[in-house]
């Protein structure tokens, strides 16, 4: 999936910093994903035939470098990410989770984050503007 | 993904990554990473300079470490990340948690604070 998008990223001339990122976002939502939207699915799927438990995860690119959308689509159990709030920042290594890291980088990195429900199927859009400046750290002129 | 490391005169684990830490890297080098980085008290710098990616998983494994050391009173900082890193680190403000230094002798004495020896 990588090495497809950043050919895709390639040819339509996107920038560095934004195939950076729409490259990571796309990582975190496929491994979300892989992970939660069948997990309910495992007692059903051992029941089933061999071909029902073949699933179709898509990944959708609209526009061009100026306004590039992509999109990953499953056929699991709803989730919608604009529905998780977002963790506090953790403040102090005390406090800071190991894992829980995926939806946090999208929200950060992407200027838009939508969610749809079409029938049995999740869409999750995401949209990078040029220049996305992260707040309160010294790292913005990346 | 590779991950080296050797003990310097002054105390300090360096360790260094190099590859992507996506899902299959971070698997590729975790159970060695935590064994080098936190299994006991250290001074631990890690080199991500040859970092080309670093997801969330990967994230997991440098905090997981980084605060191993801390509960041990030891201490974990990363060096030099690449841009694309230093944009994760900045996004989840883990940059804010875990020193991040580019300047090799700043990393050495943030560990070390009496070392002035020469980079």
């Amino acid at each position: 999936m990588s090495r497809w998008f950043r050919q895709l990223a390639a040819e339509i001339g996107l920038d560095a910093v934004r195939t950076d990122d729409l490259e990571l976002c796309l990582n975190e939502l496929l491994a979300n994903v892989l992970n939660y939207a069948y997990a309910d699915e495992a007692y059903a799927d051992e029941r089933a035939r061999p071909d029902d438990k073949i699933r179709e995860i898509r990944i959708v690119a609209e526009g061009g470098a100026g306004d590039l959308r992509v999109s990953v689509e499953d056929d699991g159990r709803p989730f919608d990410p604009q529905a998780k709030p977002s963790p506090e920042p953790p403040g102090s290594l005390d406090r800071a989770g190991i894992g829980g890291w995926g939806l946090p980088i999208v929200r950060a990195l992407a200027s838009e984050l939508v969610y749809e429900r079409r029938g049995d199927w999740n869409r999750v859009t995401i949209r990078t503007l040029p220049t996305v400046s992260l707040p309160g750290s010294r790292f913005n002129n990346l | 993904m590779e991950l080296t490391y050797e003990d310097s005169a002054e105390g300090i684990r360096h360790i260094r990554l190099a590859g992507r830490m996506d899902v299959e890297g971070t698997h590729e080098i975790d159970l060695k990473f935590t064994s080098v980085a936190s299994c006991q008290k250290l001074l631990v710098l890690v080199d991500m300079s040859l970092v080309e990616f670093l997801s969330s998983l990967g994230l997991g494994t440098l905090v997981r470490s980084a605060k191993a050391q801390m509960s041990r009173t030891g201490m974990l900082v990363l060096y030099s990340p690449t841009p694309a890193v230093a944009r994760v680190l900045q996004a989840t403000q883990i940059d804010q948690i875990v020193p991040v230094y580019y300047d090799l002798g700043e990393a050495r004495r943030a560990l070390v604070p009496g070392d002035v020896r020469p980079v």
